[in-house]
């Protein structure tokens, strides 16, 4: 509601066009469940932000004030259902989308960072269970001091390079009052290079907690979410998956008072699928800041029964689908789980270890039970997880072990090994279109036009048809999709004059139907945060499950692509024509490019329609081995309307790929220099056509020329008559090709053909010079 | 594993007597011509070390003869003895052509062989060398059928045009080695035939008196089918130092300048050598009454005796207390340390200030970026500057904590697992080729390089292609991956790849360096490694680490260079180096004991002015070294006199230069001065070689003058109302260590007349003082 507010408020002031935002910042990172916060947002082309868009559940906007171009100030109200730790979030305004942000809940109040605490002298105090937001500088250390009983729990965690603001890898120490370091901690598998210390107070008294950069470095990006106090930090539940709508007792693991045991409800509503969930942890009305992650799937669980460290002692379980979670407790253990499966079963063996954020590096092997015989084995197929595809040899019983690849164990090393008949799946992405960036990775549709870009579509298990629907679209828009290139597929979005400008997060289904019944999967993007050496990893990515979509005030111009009266031939050219229509207030050039490019066809990659212009021709060739097809292709183009690129596209035409008419294959042929010679070229007659063709010799050396040989459907053959010059270069000319125009319609169709033609011209004799 | 040798003069003694009785029992055959069993030796008589040259007189004579020979000792008796073994290709030809150059490299042994024939360098191929001379370019290197008229001959005895000239004469004992082999159709060597499993050398050590006196030197083999034989004639000899002890081809020692030489004797792939001293004849000579605090003097002392040099004297307090500082915490004292020091009365103040400086940080901080050179950390392209600071970060607390050397080794050697998670697997990230590896290892942590032996047999050491190979075996199963962050390196065991020699193409199972192996297992080889690293029985690891220690102290190793353990760089006091060792062990591999020893020691706290006897000795500790101070405490000495702060990465303003972790760290100054990049294991990266940048940019660079425009010292020393005197001392005390001599008043105090320009000409002597040779020296 109040998002409509500052809408309506923008649109009321007129079109402005601003291009899509960029989201710099949201200060603080992060916010506190079930109360008011107020965060600046700062980033460019924000003076039409509109509010926010965020993919969970539970962030309302409050009140909504934008500052001007690269600030907004707005108050967030954090439902009490809310999960903790991160939410992605973007910007929406009336011309675009922003990038992904995440934005942190926790359970505790906010605490600035005072600009004095550098010195271990000078600590800032604060209160218990607070959540301190700060920023280490380059060589910055940061020190806050704590009161605490003796026996309690004194835990520090901090999210830095999870705020997804900078390569910010911090480092966290606790220290008695004295500074005598009682505990640190650098990274850990459950925060990523994020540090978790805790300790107990050995006496009454007051702690000092320290934070910097593990290697000192830091900059004004590097901020922080410390979260300091009693509360409980488990790192590991075991077991951290369960059957779906069953009540099941869980161990918390890690924390520094020991396990605590409770019982979760998990949800009965999923799909056929498993699902990751996050868990939280409260102890005493204390709730951990960062969830742990519990798998729910619909099919049996099984734990671990000790001692099951070998085939014969193995833990049993049902046929598949069947989950079985163990513990690697000692040095060198490994956990051997037993279940039947049929001869020409297909199973998916998944372990879940690391996805869980456990610190085993796991190791899988599959065995026949009753030979003792290793079937197959994975070590890191997914991330440090293991996963592999087994085929069933025959009817009997199997084991999967799980062990540590360096056979290293703890108490948290906790994993769960799925154990799944392969499932058909179809997974929809919007993949990284420009390296390293979010950039065009959401869809912005401006009224009265038209938006594409290419999704991919990835079939498992599956090799029927599909269809793509987008449920949540907003009205007014619609979606037109071409023909599958591989496992890309064109899609474009036109939004009606009218649609109401809005921005929203939308589901994407492939649905498809194969003899065995239908099949209906979601939307998954991954998008990466953080990039850094080496070779720009990236060291921080989420994944969200709805495309962002939005309709934008009106574009100043459109783009038309005119279908193609002819198609390009194989080994031919040809271009196509991109008309522009402009709005009266916008004149500047406008650049456009293919969609994509049809497999074997090239095309300049851009091409820019100049200013006061309003067409183009964009040339593109096909190879020889291009696919005689009709594809649909659309161009996309993109413009500076005074703030950034605003980009739009054609509509899907469609682009055929034909044979040549004519292929020919040229004679060898030898002169002197200076004297004329026939070189014959066979024709080969493809495909009939009307009226002649226009044979031309082409790749001739210098001071060679050949006369153009004009032949219907019915000749077999083309000769040149070709004249040379005295000062034509010798030697063996090797490029000669001939070139074949016919025209249908008044419109050309050139192709190539009969390459390879040699030409050899030898020096011609000395005259001898008279004696005296 | 073996026990360190015995040491001292009892071993000498023991040595020396049996070197003698093994000379003379010795009976001389022609060279490749015969062996005997050590059953077959009967000593008769007490013999004298004149009688060595008589063996060797008797070893010329009988050269060439075949079958049962008499020999004869001077005042002995050999047993007559039968040839009853047949001619080989590896033990009588192959001594004969190494014998003769054929195999140097400058010869047929280069890599590429030389005028089309190719030979193994030093012989280490004998199957390969066997097959290029018979086999190759159609056997036209041998004639069986006119065995005088083989191309290896005619061109050996220049009798056809050789590149290489004359090697020997027809009528010598090679000539008829070979030609004896070829006679009997140059037969390939049976499988069983006998290999060398040792060589000696006798005697064990000479001390000569005066110039132009000869010895003559003996070697003996012994093979694995028990034979032994003298194999004086076909061993190749080399000496260390011309100038003190020149060694003919057969043999024979010539005393030359008063000084120390090696001689070295080279058969088989073994090389052994014996410490020459020589002395001038009919020297007076007394050694002074000195003091002998502990087992290092004495040692050094027995030396200095034999050599016939004097101790110097001990050196001041103020000396002292610059020095000790210097090499203990790589800072200078401060002026209040020096009042304190130089007025205390106290007579234990010298060992209560050297137990102060070891438990100050600044002596970890050294002995931390020590081991960082040791260990190549350094950021790069491949090792990210988190891998390095936390690999740092474990070293400063290992050595913070006082971890046995033993046990920081052998937990770096074994480790495995995440460089983050366990930063000691960073061992493990900056080198990743198995060969370099295991150079690294023995070269960073037994002092031990075996380079050569990739290639070839060491030519001046016991090492073997396969003791190089049986070593590199130890790291062939190693595994990398990266971890989740892609700047951490996991370190694995595969448990599987093997190290094969490129020459035999036979797998060659990990071996310790010195022959003994391990025992097979499914085990991490590095794990076995690293316990033999880690064993006090181990012969190199505590010796090369005392020695390490020695170094720092001195300026130079008792084996120097510290990291070229081998044969032929004996060192300087091996007695005394096993005893470091010893101690060091029996300390339970704590080397801040030992640094307590080494300062407490006379040795330690003599003068570096020299007397008569000792000022050419630059390698027996007669006297203190002069050194200068290496770029790191040379660059925070500058920065300490100055009272200025220096800024490095990842460290607080403030830091000291010796506490950067990376070393791609750039610093102008640094560099300039000769700070090890850490991009090898090797002690030569470290320099302390003066050049022209250095002088310059201490003249002209702003790191002095800017220093001390920054410190704003002499302003304030002015403003605190100090006179001329006060001020001069206060400069000399933070800079040089002691206050200025009445000379130096005399020539500064002038200047200071001048009341405008007091401020100006005081930070001139400052300058002055910053850049003379007192100051960038320990002394």
């Amino acid at each position: 509601m109040f998002r409509r507010i500052a809408a309506l408020l923008l649109i009321v002031g007129g079109a402005v066009h601003a291009a899509s935002p960029h989201l710099g910042d949201i200060e603080p990172p992060g916010i506190q469940r079930g109360a008011d916060t107020d965060v600046v947002i700062t980033g460019q082309h924000l003076k039409d932000a509109m509010g926010l868009l965020s993919y969970t559940a539970g962030i309302d906007v409050v009140t909504w004030q934008v500052v001007n171009d690269g600030k907004v100030i707005a108050r967030l109200r954090v439902d009490q259902s809310s999960p903790m730790g991160e939410h992605d979030v973007r910007v929406w305004t009336a011309t675009g989308i922003s990038e992904i942000l995440p934005l942190y809940v926790g359970p505790f109040p906010n605490v600035t960072c005072s600009s004095t605490n550098q010195i271990l002298v000078h600590a800032q105090p604060v209160p218990a269970n607070c959540t301190v937001n700060g920023v280490i500088h380059y060589e910055e250390i940061d020190y806050f001091s704590v009161a605490a009983k003796k026996g309690d729990r004194i835990t520090a965690e901090a999210e830095g390079m999870r705020l997804g603001r900078d390569m910010f890898d911090p480092w966290a120490a606790i220290l008695d009052a004295n500074g005598r370091q009682l505990a640190y901690n650098d990274d850990n598998a459950l925060l990523l290079q994020d540090p978790l210390v805790s300790t107990i107070a050995p006496v009454d008294g007051t702690y000092l907690i320290s934070i910097r950069e593990s290697t000192w470095g830091g900059s004004a990006q590097s901020h922080y979410r410390l979260h300091i106090g009693s509360y409980p930090q488990p790192t590991a539940v075991f077991p951290c998956g369960g059957q779906a709508g069953q009540n099941v007792p869980v161990t918390f693991l890690g924390d520094v008072k020991g396990p605590i045991a409770e019982r979760v409800q998990l949800p009965a509503s999923i799909s056929k699928e498993s699902v990751t969930m996050p868990l939280t942890m409260g102890d005493r009305g204390l709730l951990a800041p960062t969830p742990l992650s519990m798998r729910v799937s619909p099919f049996p669980n099984v734990l671990e029964k000790e001692p099951n460290g070998n085939i014969t002692n193995a833990t049993p379980g049902p046929p598949p689908p069947v989950a079985f979670n163990g513990i690697i407790h000692h040095p060198r253990e490994a956990d051997f789980f037993r279940f039947h499966a049929t001869r020409g079963e297909v199973l998916d063996i998944t372990v879940y270890a690391r996805q869980m954020r456990s610190p085993l590096d796991s190791y899988l092997d599959v065995w026949d039970a009753n030979a003792h015989k290793n079937l197959a084995s994975n070590d890191d197929s997914i991330g440090p997880d293991s996963y592999l595809r087994f085929n069933v040899p025959a009817d009997g019983d199997y084991c999967v072990s799980v062990r540590d690849q360096l056979y290293r164990s703890g108490p948290t090393f906790v994993y769960r090994a799925e154990v799944v008949p392969v499932v058909p799946d179809i997974s929809v992405t919007l993949p990284e279109i420009v390296k390293n960036s979010q950039e065009r990775q959401s869809v912005v549709v401006p009224q009265g036009n038209r938006y594409a870009t290419m999704l991919r579509v990835k079939k498992d298990g599956y090799d029927g048809d599909y269809r793509l629907n987008f449920p949540g679209l907003p009205p007014g828009v619609t979606e037109v999709t071409g023909s599958a290139v591989g496992e890309t597929l064109p899609v474009v979005f036109q939004a009606a004059p009218d649609a109401g400008v809005t921005g929203t997060l939308t589901d994407v289904v492939a649905v498809g139907a194969s003899g065995t019944g239908s099949l209906e999967s979601g939307y998954l993007q991954e998008v990466e945060l953080i990039h850094a050496t080496p070779n720009d990893y990236p060291y921080l990515k989420t994944e969200v499950r709805r495309l962002a979509v939005s309709v934008a005030v009106p574009a100043l111009f459109r783009i038309d692509l005119t279908p193609p009266v002819v198609p390009i031939l194989q080994n031919g050219q040809s271009s196509l024509t991109v008309s522009a229509t402009r709005d009266p207030r916008f004149t500047g050039p406008i650049n456009v490019s293919m969609l994509y490019n049809p497999p074997g066809i090239s095309s300049q990659t851009v091409v820019t329609i100049p200013a006061n212009q309003n067409s183009v021709d964009i040339p593109i060739n096909a190879s020889a081995d291009a696919k005689a097809k009709t594809w649909q292709v659309a161009v996309i183009g993109s413009a500076d309307e005074g703030q950034g690129a605003v980009w739009t596209s054609s509509a899907l035409v469609p682009l055929t790929v034909s044979r040549p008419f004519i292929a020919g294959n040229i004679d060898r042929a030898s002169t002197l220099q200076g004297a004329p010679v026939a070189i014959t070229c066979h024709l080969e007659q493809n495909m009939p056509f009307d009226g002649s063709a226009t044979v031309r010799l082409m790749g001739l050396p210098a001071k060679v020329t050949a006369p153009d040989v004009v032949v219907t459907s019915t000749n077999t053959e083309a000769v040149f008559n070709v004249a040379t010059d005295p000062t034509t270069p010798p030697g063996q000319h090797r490029d000669l090709f001939c070139e074949v125009t016919v025209q249908k319609g008044g419109v050309k169709m050139v192709a190539d053909t009969a390459n390879g033609g040699v030409l050899r011209i030898d020096a011609a004799a000395k005259k001898e010079v008279a004696s005296k | 594993m073996k026990k360190p040798l015995m040491s001292g003069i009892g071993l000498r003694v023991v040595l020396f007597v049996v070197s003698v009785v093994v000379a003379s029992a010795l009976f001389l055959l022609a060279p490749g011509r015969g062996a005997f069993t050590k059953a077959a030796l009967q000593v008769a008589a007490t013999p004298a070390e004149k009688d060595l040259k008589v063996v060797k007189d008797i070893n010329s004579l009988s050269g060439g003869a075949a079958g049962a020979i008499p020999a004869v000792s001077g005042t002995g008796l050999v047993a007559a003895l039968r040839l009853d073994r047949p001619m080989t290709f590896r033990n009588d030809v192959l001594p004969v052509l190494t014998k003769a150059g054929c195999n140097t490299g400058g010869c047929h042994g280069a890599a590429i062989g030389r005028d089309g024939f190719h030979l193994s360098l030093f012989g280490y191929d004998p199957e390969g060398d066997y097959n290029r001379i018979t086999r190759e370019m159609g056997a036209r290197r041998i004639n069986l059928a006119i065995p005088e008229e083989s191309l290896l001959l005619l061109k050996a005895t220049g009798s056809v045009p050789h590149t290489g000239g004359k090697r020997f004469d027809p009528s010598s004992d090679f000539y008829k080695t070979v030609l004896a082999w070829l006679d009997a159709g140059a037969p390939h060597d049976p499988a069983t035939v006998a290999r060398v499993t040792s060589v000696q050398i006798q005697p064990a050590e000479m001390v000569i008196e005066g110039q132009n006196e000869t010895r003559q030197v003996h070697v003996t083999a012994h093979y694995n089918d028990g034979t032994v034989r003298d194999v004086t004639p076909l061993a190749v000899f080399l000496t260390n130092n011309e100038g003190t002890a020149k060694v003919s081809p057969d043999g024979v020692v010539t005393s030359g300048d008063r000084g120390e030489a090696f001689v070295m004797a080279r058969f088989d792939t073994t090389t052994v050598g014996s410490p020459v001293i020589v002395v001038p004849k009919g020297l007076a000579f007394t050694f002074p009454q000195v003091e002998e605090r502990n087992y290092i003097d004495r040692l050094i002392d027995d030396k200095l005796k034999k050599l016939r040099i004097a101790p110097s004297g001990l050196c001041t307090d103020e000396e002292f207390l610059r020095r000790a500082s210097l090499d203990i915490t790589g800072l200078l004292p401060t002026v209040e340390e020096h009042d304190q020091f130089v007025a205390s009365h106290d007579p234990q103040k010298r060992a209560r200030l050297v137990d102060a400086l070891l438990q100050r940080p600044e002596f970890a901080d050294i002995w931390v970026m020590k081991w960082a050179e040791l260990l190549q950390i350094r950021s790069s392209t491949d090792v990210a500057y988190k891998s390095a600071s936390v690999y740092y970060d474990w070293l400063r607390q290992q050595i913070t904590a006082n971890v046995p050397v033993n046990e920081m080794v052998r937990e770096l050697v074994s480790s495995s697992g995440g460089t983050f998670e366990n930063p000691a697997a960073g061992f493990y990230q900056f080198e990743t080729d198995p060969l370099k590896l295991a150079e690294d290892t023995a070269q960073a942590f037994l002092g031990v390089q075996i380079k050569c032996a990739q290639c070839h047999n060491h030519p001046f050491d016991r090492w073997t292609m396969n003791d190089y190979r049986g070593f590199v075996a130890f790291f062939t199963q190693i595994q990398r991956k990266k971890g989740e962050d892609p700047r951490e390196t996991i370190v694995f065991d595969r448990h599987n790849g093997e190290s094969v020699n490129p020459i035999t193409n036979k797998v060659i199972p990990p071996k310790y360096l010195g022959g003994l192996q391990p025992t097979p297992g499914p085990e991490d080889r590095r794990q076995e490694l690293a316990d033999w690293l880690a064993d006090p029985q181990n012969p190199w690891f505590a010796k090369h680490f005392a020695n390490l220690v020695w170094a720092q102290f001195f300026g130079r190793g008792i084996i120097e260079p510290v990291d070229d353990v081998r044969v032929s760089n004996p060192p300087a006091n091996p007695a005394l180096l096993g005893a470091l060792a010893n101690h060091l062990v029996s300390y339970k591999y704590d080397f801040r004991k030992l640094v307590r020893d080494i300062c407490l020691s006379r040795t330690y706290q003599e003068s570096s002015e020299s007397n008569d006897t000792n000022e050419a000795d630059v390698r027996n500790f007669s006297h203190s070294g002069i050194r200068r101070l290496r770029a790191e405490v040379l660059l925070d000495c500058i920065t300490e006199a100055t009272g200025t702060k220096d800024k490095f990465r990842g460290l607080p303003l403030g830091a000291h230069a010796v506490q950067i972790a990376d070393g791609a760290t750039t610093s102008y100054f640094l560099e300039t001065f000769g700070r090890s990049t850490r991009e090898t294991e090797c002690s030569c990266a470290v320099s302390v070689d003066p050049n022209l940048s250095q002088a310059l940019h201490l003249i002209n660079g702003n790191t002095v003058q800017g220093k001390i425009e920054n410190g704003g010292l002499v302003r304030n020393l002015i403003a605190a109302k100090m006179d001329d005197k006060g001020i001069l001392s206060n400069l000399y005390l933070r800079t040089l260590g002691r206050l200025p001599t009445a000379d130096d008043l005399k020539t500064l105090m002038p200047l200071l007349a001048d009341p405008a320009g007091r401020e100006k000409t005081l930070e001139d002597i400052f300058w002055a003082l910053l850049n003379s040779k007192e100051f960038m020296f320990n002394h």
